[in-house]
C-alpha cells in the first residue's frame, strides 16, 4: 500500500431500503445515493447534515454492517463491499466504531473490562493478555482500576463513552467511524471526549470519519468536511475553507442556523423552513430545490452534476461555477 | 507494567466489594420471604414425593380390604373405594403432576427459545414461518386440541407431557422474539459485529443474556399452568389414567356427589396439595423476577 493512498475510498455507494415489498412494486428508500468519499491516513473527515439525511446509514454501510445496494468500498487497498461475512471478519478489526448513545453501546450484562476485552478475545487473544491490554487502554482513556468491574449502569454517560472509545481503539484499528460521539453527552463532558479522541489519533495514527450535526464540534475536530443532504454529498471542502466560504446554499443555511451564544443578538430567523422531501419519492431536479432560498427554474428540471473546484473542493449546485464566487459566509456562532 | 498489576489487584478488591454490596442472584432472591417459602415448599414436595413412598413402604396400587375408610391409624389419609392407601396415591400423584409440569415447561422452552431467537435475529423468511406457526398454535383452543390428540393417541404420562409442552412453545417463542427484536437494534450488537464475532457468538454472548431473563420468570408460571392443565384433563378422565395416580385424577373422585359431600378425605388433600404447589411455583416466579432485575438492586460504592 502506497503512503499517499487513502485508507478508505468509497465510490458511488448506494444503500436503498425496502426494495420489493409485495410483488416488488414498492419504491425503495434511498438512504445513501451515489456517495463517493476518501479518508486519508490520520485524517479526520467530518460528515454533517440534518437528521435523516443518511449520515448514520453511510457510516454503518462503510463498516459493512448494512449491505450496500451498489458501489464499492475500498479499505486499505482492498475492495471489501463484496466480501462474505466470513471474509469480512478478517478486515473488521481494522475498522471500528464509536456510537452515539453510550447507554446502549455497551452490553448491559458485561462488566466494563469484559466489554473492552471482548474485541481482543474475538480475535484470538488469550484471556490474560487481553485483560492486560484492556486494562492498559482503560487507563489511557482515564478509567482507573475502580471502574473495571462495574456494569455500564453504574457509570456516568461520560465514563461510558470513554469505555466505548477504549473498546473501539483496543484493536489498534486504522479507521474509526464516530457516529455523533458526543451529542448524547453533557456539554461539559464533550470537550474531554473530543480531546481524548484527538490524543488517541495522534498516539495511534487513527483516521476518523466523524459524523455529526454539531458544526462547532466538526470545526474543532475535522480536517475536511462533507455536507450531506438527502443521501447525497452536496459539498466537500477543507474545514477552514468550508466554514470561511460555503458554496452550496444548504451549507450556508446550516452555518447560519448554528446558534450564537450571545443574548444581545436577536434570534436569527431560520433560513430554512419545512422538512426535507421524502427519500422514497424524490422530486426531479435538485434535491434541495424545494427549500433552497436561491432556487432558479432550471434547478427543478435536472439534478446538478458534481463540480470539481480547485483545492479539492466539490459542490453540487448550478450556481457555483468554476471560480469561487459566492458571497461571504453568513457565519453563525461558529468561531 | 507494575501499574497494571497493581491496578488489577485493587480492581479485584473493588470487584469483591461490589459483589458483596449488590449481592449475587441468590442473596437477591432470598430477600423475598414468599419466594423462599415457595422454594421451600417445592423442595420439600420433591423430596417427599420421591423418597416418601420408599421410606414409608407405601404402594399406591395395592388393593386392600378396607374400602372408603376415613383417615385413621392404619391409613393416615384413609382409603379409596378400592381400598388403596390414599397417602401413597397422594405422594405418587403429586410426583407425577410435578414431573409433568416441569418437563412440559422445559420442552416448551427448549423449543420456543431457539425459534424465537432465530425469528427475531434473522427476521425475513425465518420470522414469517416461525411466527405464523406460533399464531396457528395460539389460534387453536388448547384444551380442544389436547383432547383430540389424547383421543388419537393413548393418554400416558410421556404423551401428556409432550403434548402440554409442545402447546406452550409459542408463549416462550413470542416472548423471546419480541425481546430479540429490540435487542438486535441496540448498538452493542452492532459493536459486536464490528469486532468480527460470528453470529453464533453474538447470539450466545450478547443477545441471549439480554433476552432470557423474562423467560426465567415466566417459566414457573408456565409450570403452574401445565400442572393445572394436567389436573383438568385428569379430572375430565382423559389425562393420567388410573390406576396410575396424579393430583388431577385424585380429584376425579369429587365428581361423585356422595364422595364430594361425605368422604372429603378422598379429594381434599389432593386439592390442597395442588393449590399449595401452584401458589409456591408462582412465588418462585415472582422471586426470580425480582432477583433478575439488577437495576432494582443498584448499589453504588
Amino acid at each position: 500500500m502506497k503512503a499517499d493512498e487513502p485508507i478508505l475510498e468509497v465510490k458511488k455507494l448506494k444503500i436503498y431500503f425496502g426494495r420489493g415489498g409485495f410483488g416488488g412494486r414498492r419504491p425503495a428508500l434511498r438512504a445513501v445515493d451515489d456517495v463517493s468519499l476518501r479518508v486519508g491516513h490520520t485524517e479526520t473527515v467530518g460528515l454533517v447534515g440534518e437528521s435523516g439525511c443518511g449520515k448514520t446509514t453511510l457510516g454503518r454501510g462503510i463498516l459493512c454492517l448494512i449491505p450496500p445496494t451498489a458501489g464499492s468500498i475500498i479499505f486499505g487497498g482492498e475492495e471489501i463491499s463484496g466480501f462474505s461475512q466470513r471474509r469480512l471478519r478478517s478486515v473488521r478489526p481494522k475498522m471500528q466504531m464509536v456510537f452515539q448513545d453510550p447507554a446502549t453501546a455497551l452490553n448491559p450484562r458485561m462488566r466494563i473490562i469484559e466489554s473492552v476485552r471482548a474485541p481482543l478475545k474475538a480475535n484470538g487473544w488469550g484471556r490474560t493478555r487481553a485483560e492486560q491490554a484492556a486494562a492498559e487502554i482503560l487507563e489511557t482513556v482515564g478509567l482507573g482500576a475502580e471502574h473495571y468491574y462495574r456494569y455500564p449502569h453504574e457509570m456516568s454517560g461520560g465514563q461510558r463513552q470513554r469505555a466505548v472509545v477504549a473498546r473501539a481503539v483496543v484493536l489498534n484499528p486504522q479507521l474509526v467511524v464516530c457516529d455523533e460521539p458526543v451529542s448524547a453527552l453533557d456539554v461539559s463532558i464533550r470537550a474531554q471526549i473530543l480531546n481524548l479522541m484527538k490524543d488517541l489519533q495522534k498516539a495511534r495514527g487513527l483516521s476518523y470519519l466523524f459524523i455529526s450535526h454539531d458544526l462547532s464540534v466538526v470545526r474543532y475536530m475535522c480536517d475536511r468536511v462533507l455536507v450531506m443532504y438527502l443521501g447525497r454529498i452536496v459539498e466537500a471542502a477543507a474545514a477552514e475553507e468550508l466554514f470561511a466560504q460555503p458554496l452550496h446554499p444548504y451549507t450556508r443555511a446550516l452555518l447560519a442556523a448554528a446558534p450564537i451564544p450571545d443574548i444581545d443578538l436577536p434570534a436569527p430567523t431560520p433560513p430554512l423552513s419545512g422538512e426535507a422531501p421524502s427519500p422514497i419519492h424524490l422530486p426531479p431536479g435538485c434535491r434541495f430545490a424545494a427549500r433552497c432560498p436561491e432556487v432558479r427554474p432550471e434547478c427543478r428540471l435536472r439534478e446538478p452534476e458534481e463540480k470539481i473546484l480547485p483545492k479539492g473542493r466539490m459542490v453540487r449546485c448550478v450556481q457555483a461555477d468554476g471560480s469561487i464566487c459566492a458571497g461571504p459566509a453568513r457565519l453563525g456562532g461558529i468561531k | 507494567m507494575e501499574q497494571v498489576v497493581a491496578g488489577r489487584q485493587s480492581a479485584d478488591k473493588t470487584r469483591r466489594r461490589q459483589q458483596k454490596a449488590s449481592g449475587g442472584f441468590w442473596s437477591r432472591y432470598a430477600r423475598s420471604k414468599a419466594a423462599l417459602l415457595g422454594l421451600g415448599v417445592i423442595g420439600l414436595e420433591i423430596v417427599v414425593f420421591t423418597l416418601g413412598p420408599v421410606l414409608l413402604q407405601l404402594d399406591p396400587y395395592t388393593l386392600g380390604r378396607e374400602f372408603n375408610t376415613p383417615p385413621g391409624a392404619g391409613h393416615i389419609l384413609g382409603t379409596d373405594e378400592f381400598g388403596r392407601d390414599l397417602l401413597a396415591r397422594l405422594l405418587y400423584g403429586g410426583g407425577v403432576s410435578l414431573f409433568i409440569g416441569m418437563a412440559a415447561t422445559l420442552i416448551g422452552m427448549v423449543v420456543g427459545l431457539p425459534l424465537g431467537l432465530l425469528a427475531g435475529y434473522y427476521r425475513g423468511k425465518t420470522e414469517t414461518v416461525v411466527m405464523r406457526l406460533a399464531d396457528l398454535f395460539l389460534s387453536v383452543p388448547e384444551m380442544v386440541l389436547i383432547l383430540v390428540l389424547v383421543a388419537a393417541f393413548r393418554p400416558s404420562v410421556p404423551a401428556l407431557t409432550l403434548i402440554i409442552g409442545i402447546m406452550s412453545w409459542p408463549g416462550a417463542a413470542r416472548l423471546i422474539y419480541g425481546n430479540t427484536l429490540t435487542v438486535r437494534e441496540r448498538e452493542y450488537i452492532q459493536a459486536a459485529r464490528t469486532h468480527g464475532l460470528s453470529d453464533l457468538r453474538i447470539l450466545s454472548g450478547y443477545v441471549v443474556p439480554n433476552v432470557v431473563s423474562p423467560l426465567w420468570m415466566t417459566m414457573p408460571f408456565h409450570c403452574a399452568r401445565a400442572i393445572l392443565t394436567e389436573s383438568a384433563l385428569s379430572f375430565l378422565g382423559v389425562g393420567v389414567q388410573p390406576p396410575q395416580a396424579s393430583l388431577g385424577n385424585l380429584l376425579y373422585a369429587a365428581q361423585n356427589i356422595v364422595v364430594m359431600s361425605s368422604r372429603p378425605w378422598m379429594w381434599v388433600p389432593a386439592g390442597l396439595c395442588l393449590i399449595a404447589t401452584v401458589i409456591s411455583i408462582n412465588f418462585i416466579g415472582e422471586g426470580i423476577r425480582q432477583a433478575l432485575d439488577i437495576r432494582d438492586n443498584l448499589v453504588r460504592p
